[in-house]
């Protein structure tokens, strides 16, 4: 997989490419917010100066609200009908390192379980990913303390990097070959690749190095007062979970309109006070002591145990949107001092 | 992206029908010591007035929770009524004084959000005004066919289906 | 600075003398910009406590679990003391319960006003004069307050705090630089089905998180109209109708009760201008009722009383 370099002025081009092809999401500023939509011209994205999208990729493989199948109802019986899904080819473009990481994560949840969730794999099957590095890694970033995906990403087909007046092309996979065939590129050569070294190191110095998290969080005190801590201050209000890449989380509800409906499921979090209320009233997880310690475990202990990796990918969506400022990162050192 | 449904055969009849067929969907909260009252004697008394409305009869109008109006709303009618005792012939008192309050409040409310003016009323009307009770409906029913049917709070029509595609697409 | 200095004093005494089980008020955050609640218990721990442009959290939320457990205490702004009073007047604490430490506030950094900025780099901000001043290691920068504070600084005309049992500094003298109410001018010049289309993209963007919800001090319900069984009032599928009854059902709820503390709007993570909605209904109290929420502790609810001879009337009788 040779790398290549593309001109920023021919970006256009290949955007045009890429539309008649595919369906192309990418990032667009609406109302001051970052979001990932789709596009049809190069002059409705956003990718300069930004660090990632205020939701994650999430919604674009598990929706935020999916039907999962309609019925009708008749006097002895009804009939019950599977949701069309009408899931074009699409290409994904200026996704960020950590949110191409964390699929990697929900792909591993979702094939553990049976019956295996078609809608979500027939979206990732149809669905590629032009990456692109973070030169500004935000105040709030630490997936190099997660994970190596930033200069190795896992998930994504291409790797841009910004270069200033050029991106530098680098195809990962067969899929990652096709797309960039669709561009207008040059071969890199030395001078592209010193200059990626030198934009690579000066993100990597304001990150945090890698730990080991995968072997420490094994060990996390059940009873750390850390929680306790945590329990007074949180609000128990769902976006930390709402804009995490990994979390994978939803409730099912019906959509009745009479003698017909149909039955959906919506985004769901641990951190509802009523997420674990029971029928009979009982609620294991009944105060944010509970809540908190639920959440800090499932993304690293119960992660690791389960799927034999880390369920953070330290993309910091956590840190910089929790109205009180709780920051896993000083959590997690918390954690790892009273071990 | 997500599911597309056959939500768009499932149609409210407010859709299917051609612009020249639309009736007026409006529905109607009226207290029942007053208004509903009043409304029993324009029916006893044959006094015509068009079958537009829908009547929900509740005790008093200040047991009109405001979620009522705003959920008749999302769900597509074209017109709601709010109606009670005039002030101080309240059955319970006081109950039409908290209404006008909070109904009045909600009227500027539903303005705010682009929700025509003319859709919404607000009136006292007494057990002894059958004949008002009729002009008011009859009135009311033409203001809101003047002004068309009602696109939707999110400018498409209501939902039928919670997951399909255009519940999650901005409009 | 002296005032973190006084309140660290305030607070200590109150803890060693027992008049307060905690103090509720800001610590440092994870990040200079930023701060977070801290519950301090021991005097010992007061020294966690600060006092500047990043204490934009309105502690006030925390207080109908704190005032059950026994008396304590809470640093406040201005606008958050508006809250404490809506929390006395609804007869949610009580008055005996708290122990107001009011703040001379400059007003609150926006972090929107940081985006020009090198987030990793910042050392502190600061409040100097009429401005605020952003330390990095490259040196300082000053941004005058009308670039640099949350919109509700900008409209606030508090000078005094609505209660107060103990003031920290001189009250800052507050001139407004706008109306409260003239952001509300961009929607009413539109024409019905334009307003329609602005609040559909708005709520087509909420992701139902009910963090608006969880911050308001006003959201106190056991069980919100949102979780009545089998979705009585709204789905919890994330269409555009289903948001929309969503928020302007709570903003019909906390009417009369919103203090604009701006909170909603700052924890919402998909920008969704919910001081909008809350303007406009405080606007309409305001004209109708003559009312303003957050100053006096005894009176009734605003919806929950009526004025027979002056309330405005649907036929003017």
């Amino acid at each position: 997989m040779e790398p290549k370099v593309i001109l920023k002025e021919n970006l256009s081009s290949w955007l045009e490419a890429l539309v008649s092809n595919y369906e192309v999401i990418a990032p667009v500023t609406e109302d001051g917010v970052l979001v990932f939509r789709p596009v049809l011209k190069l002059s409705e994205m956003t990718i300069e100066g930004t660090s990632g999208p205020a939701k994650s990729l999430r919604e674009h493989f598990t929706p935020q609200t999916e039907t999962l199948f309609h019925y009708k109802l008749y006097d002895q019986s009804a009939d019950v009908a599977p949701p069309e899904l009408e899931i074009r080819d699409r290409v994904i473009f200026g996704a960020r390192a950590c949110d191409a990481a964390a699929l990697l994560y929900v792909d591993a949840v979702y094939s553990n379980v049976e019956p295996i969730d078609v809608q979500y794999f027939e979206r990732r099957k149809h669905t590629h990913i032009i990456g692109l590095f973070c030169d500004k890694p935000a105040w709030s970033c630490f997936c190099t303390e997660v994970g190596d995906f930033l200069e190795k990403p896992a998930g994504m087909d291409v790797y841009l990097t910004d270069l200033g007046d050029r991106y530098y092309v680098e195809p990962l996979t067969q899929k990652g070959e096709e797309l960039v065939a669709l561009a207008k590129t040059q071969p890199a050569n030395e001078n592209d690749l010193s200059l990626v070294n030198e934009t690579r190191r000066k993100a990597l110095e304001r990150l945090p190095k890698r730990a080991n998290h995968e072997e420490s969080c094994i060990a996390y005190d059940w009873d750390h007062p850390v929680f306790v801590e945590l329990a007074k201050k949180c609000l128990s209000c769902g976006v930390c979970a709402f804009t995490c890449p990994t979390c994978h989380c939803f409730d099912i509800e019906e959509c009745p309109r009479g003698s017909k409906g149909s039955r959906y499921r919506c985004w769901d979090t641990c951190q509802f006070e009523k997420f674990t209320l029971t029928g009979a009233g009982h609620n294991p997880r009944e105060t944010r002591k509970e809540r908190t310690r639920q959440r800090i475990f499932h993304k690293f202990k119960y992660s690791k145990e389960r799927y034999g990796m880390l369920g953070c990918v330290g993309c910091g969506r956590c840190i910089a949107n929790c109205p009180v400022n709780i920051d896993i990162r000083d959590v997690i050192k918390e954690l790892e001092r009273r071990r | 992206m997500v599911a597309k449904t056959d939500a768009q055969s499932e149609q409210d009849d407010n859709v299917k029908e051609t612009p020249a067929a639309w009736e007026p969907k409006i529905i109607g909260f009226l207290c029942n010591w007053c208004t509903y009252a009043g409304a029993d004697l324009a029916g006893s008394s044959r006094l015509k007035y068009p079958p537009n409305i829908r009547v929900v009869r509740v005790p008093c109008s200040g047991r009109i929770n405001p979620q009522l109006i705003l959920k008749a709303f999302e769900r597509g009618f074209d017109g709601v009524l709010v109606s009670g005792c005039h002030p101080g012939d309240c059955h319970y008192s006081k109950g039409n004084y908290y209404a006008r309050r909070r109904i009045m409040l909600l009227g500027r409310m539903l303005e705010y959000m682009g929700i025509e003016r003319e859709r919404f009323h607000f009136d006292w009307i007494s057990a002894a005004e059958g004949q008002k009770f009729a002009e008011v409906v009859a009135r009311f029913t033409e203001q809101v066919r003047k002004v068309g049917p009602f696109k939707g709070v999110a400018l498409r029509q209501p939902v039928q289906d919670a997951g399909s595609k255009e519940s999650t697409e901005s409009p | 600075m002296k005032e973190e200095l006084e309140l660290r004093e305030k607070a200590r005494d109150l803890l060693e003398k027992g008049d307060v089980i905690c103090v509720i008020g800001y610590g440092a955050g994870s990040t200079p910009f930023k701060t977070t609640p801290v519950f301090i218990e021991k005097a010992e721990d007061v020294d966690k406590l600060v006092w500047n442009p990043a204490c934009v959290n309105n502690l006030a939320v925390y207080l109908r679990d704190a005032c059950s457990k026994g008396r304590t205490a809470v640093v406040v702004k201005p606008c958050d003391a508006k809250s404490v009073v809506e929390l006395i007047r609804e007869k949610q604490i009580k008055r005996e319960d708290v122990v107001v430490i009011a703040v001379r506030c400059p007003g609150m950094l926006n972090e929107d006003a940081l985006k020009g900025f090198d987030t990793t780099d910042i050392k502190s901000v600061e409040w100097r004069d009429n401005k605020i001043v952003v330390k990095t290691s490259d040196g300082e920068t000053e941004i005058p307050a009308q670039d640099a504070l949350l919109n509700k600084c900008l409209t606030c005309d508090l000078t005094k705090s609505p209660i107060v049992d103990i003031q920290i500094g001189e009250p800052f003298e507050r001139q407004p630089v706008k109306s409260e109410y003239a952001d509300l001018e961009e929607i009413e010049k539109l024409t019905p089905e334009e307003r329609r289309a602005y609040w559909a993209r708005q709520f087509a963007r909420c992701i139902r998180c009910y963090a608006c919800r969880a911050v308001c001090p006003g959201c106190y319900c056991k069980e919100c109209f949102v979780e009545k069984p089998c979705q009585l009032w709204v789905m919890k599928a994330t269409d555009t109708e289903s948001n929309w009854f969503f928020h302007v059902t709570r903003a019909m709820h906390t009417a009369g009760r919103c203090i604009a503390c701006g909170e909603c709007e700052r924890a919402c993570p998909m920008g969704l201008p919910l001081m909008k909605l809350n303007a406009k209904l405080r606007k309409e109290v305001a004209e109708m009722f003559r009312e303003e929420p957050g100053r006096d502790p005894e009176a009734l609810p605003t919806l929950g009383k009526f004025d027979m001879k002056n309330d405005p009337d649907p036929c003017g009788e």
